[in-house]
Protein backbone atom coordinates (compact mmCIF):
# COMPACT_ATOMS: atom_id res chain seq x y z
CA UNK A 1 0.00 0.00 0.00
CA UNK A 2 3.01 2.35 1.14
CA UNK A 3 4.51 1.70 -2.27
CA UNK A 4 1.89 1.94 -4.07
CA UNK A 5 1.03 5.57 -2.92
CA UNK A 6 4.65 6.54 -3.39
CA UNK A 7 4.45 5.79 -6.84
CA UNK A 8 0.86 7.76 -7.21
CA UNK A 9 2.58 10.88 -6.18
CA UNK A 10 5.48 10.72 -7.96
CA UNK A 11 3.39 10.14 -10.94
CA UNK A 12 1.13 13.12 -9.46
CA UNK A 13 4.75 15.04 -9.69
CA UNK A 14 5.80 14.39 -12.77
CA UNK A 15 2.12 15.63 -14.28
CA UNK A 16 2.36 19.06 -12.46
CA UNK A 17 6.15 19.39 -13.49
CA UNK A 18 5.03 18.77 -17.50
CA UNK A 19 2.19 21.15 -16.90
CA UNK A 20 4.06 23.69 -15.91
CA UNK A 21 6.35 22.90 -18.76
CA UNK A 22 2.97 23.30 -20.73
CA UNK A 23 2.16 26.70 -19.17
CA UNK A 24 5.92 27.90 -20.69
CA UNK A 25 4.49 27.35 -24.32
CA UNK A 26 1.27 29.50 -23.96
CA UNK A 27 1.73 33.14 -24.89
CA UNK A 28 1.90 35.35 -21.47
CA UNK A 29 -1.88 36.76 -21.20
CA UNK A 30 -1.09 39.19 -18.95
CA UNK A 31 2.46 40.78 -19.00
CA UNK A 32 2.95 41.02 -15.31
CA UNK A 33 5.80 39.28 -13.10
CA UNK A 34 4.24 36.35 -11.23
CA UNK A 35 1.03 36.07 -13.09
CA UNK A 36 0.91 32.47 -14.18
CA UNK A 37 -2.11 30.18 -14.74
CA UNK A 38 -0.84 27.83 -12.22
CA UNK A 39 -1.97 24.89 -14.09
CA UNK A 40 0.94 22.72 -12.27
CA UNK A 41 -1.78 23.64 -8.89
CA UNK A 42 -3.71 20.86 -10.73
CA UNK A 43 -1.25 18.47 -9.32
CA UNK A 44 -1.07 20.09 -6.00
CA UNK A 45 -4.84 20.39 -5.70
CA UNK A 46 -5.56 16.66 -6.66
CA UNK A 47 -2.82 15.39 -4.18
CA UNK A 48 -4.15 17.41 -1.43
CA UNK A 49 -7.95 16.26 -2.47
CA UNK A 50 -6.92 12.50 -3.25
CA UNK A 51 -4.45 11.82 -0.58
CA UNK A 52 -3.01 14.22 2.51
CA UNK A 53 -1.74 17.44 3.45
CA UNK A 54 2.09 15.99 3.44
CA UNK A 55 1.40 14.37 0.15
CA UNK A 56 0.63 18.10 -1.17
CA UNK A 57 3.63 19.88 0.15
CA UNK A 58 5.71 16.78 -1.49
CA UNK A 59 4.64 17.66 -4.94
CA UNK A 60 4.41 21.23 -4.02
CA UNK A 61 7.91 21.12 -3.25
CA UNK A 62 9.13 18.90 -5.70
CA UNK A 63 7.43 20.54 -8.28
CA UNK A 64 8.51 24.25 -7.01
CA UNK A 65 12.17 22.99 -7.84
CA UNK A 66 12.03 21.30 -10.48
CA UNK A 67 10.47 23.70 -12.33
CA UNK A 68 12.38 26.55 -11.35
CA UNK A 69 15.54 25.28 -11.86
CA UNK A 70 14.00 24.03 -15.63
CA UNK A 71 12.87 26.90 -17.02
CA UNK A 72 13.27 29.99 -15.02
CA UNK A 73 16.44 29.91 -13.19
CA UNK A 74 17.52 29.94 -9.47
CA UNK A 75 15.59 33.69 -8.65
CA UNK A 76 12.80 32.77 -9.35
CA UNK A 77 12.78 29.24 -6.87
CA UNK A 78 12.34 31.93 -3.94
CA UNK A 79 9.42 33.15 -5.46
CA UNK A 80 7.76 29.92 -6.42
CA UNK A 81 8.38 28.23 -2.43
CA UNK A 82 7.50 31.30 -0.76
CA UNK A 83 3.69 31.53 -3.08
CA UNK A 84 3.61 27.63 -2.54
CA UNK A 85 3.69 27.07 0.89
CA UNK A 86 1.42 30.23 1.89
CA UNK A 87 -1.14 28.72 -0.85
CA UNK A 88 -0.87 25.50 0.29
CA UNK A 89 -1.17 26.68 4.32
CA UNK A 90 -4.40 28.66 2.68
CA UNK A 91 -5.20 25.82 1.23
CA UNK A 92 -5.70 23.70 4.29
CA UNK A 93 -7.20 26.36 5.76
CA UNK A 94 -10.15 26.39 2.71
CA UNK A 95 -10.41 22.75 3.77
CA UNK A 96 -10.65 22.33 7.19
CA UNK A 97 -13.29 25.26 7.11
CA UNK A 98 -15.53 22.76 4.51
CA UNK A 99 -14.99 24.65 1.38
CA UNK A 100 -15.04 22.90 -1.88
CA UNK A 101 -12.73 21.84 -3.82
CA UNK A 102 -13.04 24.79 -6.03
CA UNK A 103 -13.01 27.14 -3.00
CA UNK A 104 -9.83 25.39 -1.57
CA UNK A 105 -8.35 26.47 -5.34
CA UNK A 106 -9.52 29.71 -4.98
CA UNK A 107 -8.02 30.24 -1.82
CA UNK A 108 -4.33 28.68 -3.64
CA UNK A 109 -4.56 30.96 -6.17
CA UNK A 110 -5.18 34.21 -4.16
CA UNK A 111 -2.49 33.14 -1.18
CA UNK A 112 -0.28 32.08 -4.32
CA UNK A 113 -0.19 35.47 -5.71
CA UNK A 114 0.02 37.25 -1.74
CA UNK A 115 3.24 35.01 -1.27
CA UNK A 116 5.30 35.89 -4.40
CA UNK A 117 4.38 39.65 -3.94
CA UNK A 118 5.94 39.47 -0.31
CA UNK A 119 8.37 38.16 -1.67
CA UNK A 120 9.15 40.56 -4.01
CA UNK A 121 8.84 42.73 -1.17
CA UNK A 122 11.93 40.79 0.45
CA UNK A 123 13.95 41.32 -2.23
CA UNK A 124 13.04 44.46 -3.79
CA UNK A 125 13.46 45.73 -0.03
CA UNK A 126 9.98 47.77 -0.99
CA UNK A 127 7.15 47.66 -1.02
CA UNK A 128 6.10 48.48 -4.38
CA UNK A 129 4.88 45.07 -5.64
CA UNK A 130 1.94 46.09 -3.37
CA UNK A 131 0.72 48.07 -6.39
CA UNK A 132 0.40 45.03 -8.57
CA UNK A 133 -1.98 43.72 -5.95
CA UNK A 134 -5.03 45.25 -7.03
CA UNK A 135 -4.59 43.57 -10.44
CA UNK A 136 -2.85 39.70 -9.23
CA UNK A 137 -5.67 38.81 -6.87
CA UNK A 138 -8.57 38.79 -8.77
CA UNK A 139 -6.49 37.09 -10.98
CA UNK A 140 -5.73 34.92 -8.57
CA UNK A 141 -9.15 33.78 -8.13
CA UNK A 142 -9.90 33.32 -11.62
CA UNK A 143 -7.02 31.11 -12.17
CA UNK A 144 -7.54 29.53 -8.94
CA UNK A 145 -11.62 28.84 -10.22
CA UNK A 146 -10.09 27.23 -13.61
CA UNK A 147 -7.97 25.11 -11.45
CA UNK A 148 -10.43 24.17 -9.26
CA UNK A 149 -13.08 23.30 -11.97
CA UNK A 150 -10.36 21.36 -13.60
CA UNK A 151 -9.94 19.33 -10.17
CA UNK A 152 -13.29 18.48 -9.77
CA UNK A 153 -13.53 17.08 -12.46
CA UNK A 154 -10.27 14.80 -12.51
CA UNK A 155 -11.72 13.69 -8.87
CA UNK A 156 -15.09 12.49 -10.41
CA UNK A 157 -13.86 10.04 -13.22
CA UNK A 158 -10.53 9.14 -11.00
CA UNK A 159 -13.19 8.39 -8.41
CA UNK A 160 -14.98 6.12 -11.45
CA UNK A 161 -11.50 4.69 -12.25
CA UNK A 162 -10.62 3.26 -8.91
CA UNK A 163 -14.33 1.65 -8.05
CA UNK A 164 -13.56 -0.96 -11.38
CA UNK B 1 -19.18 25.39 -5.39
CA UNK B 2 -19.74 25.31 -1.79
CA UNK B 3 -21.54 29.20 0.13
CA UNK B 4 -18.64 28.62 2.35
CA UNK B 5 -16.32 29.54 -0.98
CA UNK B 6 -17.47 32.95 -1.12
CA UNK B 7 -15.46 33.49 1.52
CA UNK B 8 -12.30 33.78 -0.25
CA UNK B 9 -14.10 35.62 -3.33
CA UNK B 10 -15.30 38.25 -0.41
CA UNK B 11 -11.72 38.41 1.00
CA UNK B 12 -9.85 39.09 -2.42
CA UNK B 13 -12.51 41.53 -3.11
CA UNK B 14 -11.68 43.42 -0.13
CA UNK B 15 -7.94 42.86 0.17
CA UNK B 16 -7.83 43.99 -3.64
CA UNK B 17 -10.19 46.95 -3.49
CA UNK B 18 -8.33 48.16 -0.44
CA UNK B 19 -4.82 47.84 -2.33
CA UNK B 20 -6.36 49.90 -4.63
CA UNK B 21 -7.68 52.95 -2.74
CA UNK B 22 -4.13 52.95 -1.08
CA UNK B 23 -1.97 52.85 -4.10
CA UNK B 24 -3.66 54.86 -6.61
CA UNK B 25 -3.38 58.69 -6.42
CA UNK B 26 -2.24 60.89 -8.30
CA UNK B 27 1.00 62.47 -8.57
CA UNK B 28 3.16 64.25 -11.02
CA UNK B 29 6.50 63.27 -10.43
CA UNK B 30 7.91 59.41 -10.63
CA UNK B 31 9.68 58.11 -8.00
CA UNK B 32 12.57 55.43 -8.82
CA UNK B 33 14.03 53.04 -6.17
CA UNK B 34 17.07 51.38 -6.97
CA UNK B 35 17.63 48.00 -4.16
CA UNK B 36 15.28 49.68 -1.80
CA UNK B 37 16.76 53.14 -1.99
CA UNK B 38 15.22 55.84 -3.90
CA UNK B 39 17.48 56.82 -6.97
CA UNK B 40 15.59 59.62 -8.03
CA UNK B 41 12.40 61.56 -8.65
CA UNK B 42 11.78 62.80 -11.91
CA UNK B 43 8.89 65.03 -13.00
CA UNK B 44 6.62 63.90 -15.49
CA UNK B 45 5.82 67.16 -17.64
CA UNK B 46 9.77 66.95 -18.88
CA UNK B 47 10.29 64.74 -21.59
CA UNK B 48 13.71 63.00 -20.71
CA UNK B 49 15.95 60.11 -21.18
CA UNK B 50 17.38 58.42 -17.57
CA UNK B 51 19.61 55.68 -17.32
CA UNK B 52 18.90 53.87 -14.05
CA UNK B 53 22.61 52.38 -12.77
CA UNK B 54 23.27 51.49 -16.62
CA UNK B 55 20.37 48.47 -16.61
CA UNK B 56 17.53 49.77 -17.27
CA UNK B 57 16.78 53.24 -19.32
CA UNK B 58 13.40 55.06 -18.23
CA UNK B 59 11.92 58.02 -21.09
CA UNK B 60 9.33 60.20 -19.79
CA UNK B 61 7.44 61.64 -22.99
CA UNK B 62 3.90 63.63 -23.01
CA UNK B 63 3.20 62.95 -19.34
CA UNK B 64 4.04 59.35 -19.30
CA UNK B 65 7.00 56.82 -18.24
CA UNK B 66 8.02 53.75 -19.94
CA UNK B 67 11.03 51.45 -19.18
CA UNK B 68 13.17 51.76 -22.76
CA UNK B 69 15.51 49.07 -22.11
CA UNK B 70 16.88 47.04 -19.71
CA UNK B 71 19.31 44.24 -19.58
CA UNK B 72 17.34 41.20 -17.75
CA UNK B 73 16.19 38.25 -20.13
CA UNK B 74 12.77 38.74 -19.53
CA UNK B 75 11.99 42.95 -20.35
CA UNK B 76 8.52 42.35 -18.02
CA UNK B 77 9.69 45.77 -17.03
CA UNK B 78 9.10 46.84 -20.79
CA UNK B 79 5.92 44.74 -20.91
CA UNK B 80 4.35 46.58 -18.13
CA UNK B 81 4.09 49.49 -20.20
CA UNK B 82 3.10 53.66 -19.49
CA UNK B 83 2.67 55.03 -16.27
CA UNK B 84 1.21 58.42 -15.61
CA UNK B 85 0.44 60.96 -13.41
CA UNK B 86 -2.70 58.52 -12.93
CA UNK B 87 -0.29 56.47 -10.62
CA UNK B 88 0.98 52.82 -10.85
CA UNK B 89 4.12 51.09 -10.91
CA UNK B 90 6.80 49.68 -13.24
CA UNK B 91 9.21 47.10 -11.22
CA UNK B 92 12.01 45.09 -12.62
CA UNK B 93 13.20 42.54 -10.06
CA UNK B 94 16.24 41.22 -11.57
CA UNK B 95 17.65 44.14 -11.29
CA UNK B 96 16.05 45.51 -8.43
CA UNK B 97 14.25 48.96 -9.47
CA UNK B 98 11.17 49.81 -9.67
CA UNK B 99 9.24 53.10 -11.00
CA UNK B 100 6.01 54.46 -8.86
CA UNK B 101 4.15 57.23 -9.33
CA UNK B 102 0.96 57.38 -6.51
CA UNK B 103 0.12 57.94 -3.24
CA UNK B 104 1.61 54.93 -1.75
CA UNK B 105 5.48 56.14 -2.97
CA UNK B 106 4.51 59.37 -1.41
CA UNK B 107 3.51 58.38 2.15
CA UNK B 108 6.78 55.98 2.13
CA UNK B 109 9.57 58.34 0.89
CA UNK B 110 8.22 60.83 3.70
Amino acid sequence: MKTERITHIAVITAVGCVLGFVETLLPPVVSLRGFKLGLANIAVMFALCKYDKSSAFFVMLIKSIITSLWFSGLDSLIYSLFGGIIALGAMLTGKKVGMSAVGISMCGGVFHNIGQLLAACVVLGSISPVYLSPYLLPLGLITGLAVGVAVSLLLKYTEKISKQ
Amino acid sequence: MKKRDLFIVLFTLIVAGTAFLITFGGSETVKVYSDGQLWGELPLSKNAVYDINGTNTLTIKDGKAYMSYATCPDKLCILQGEIDSAGGAIVCLPNRISAEVGALADAVSR
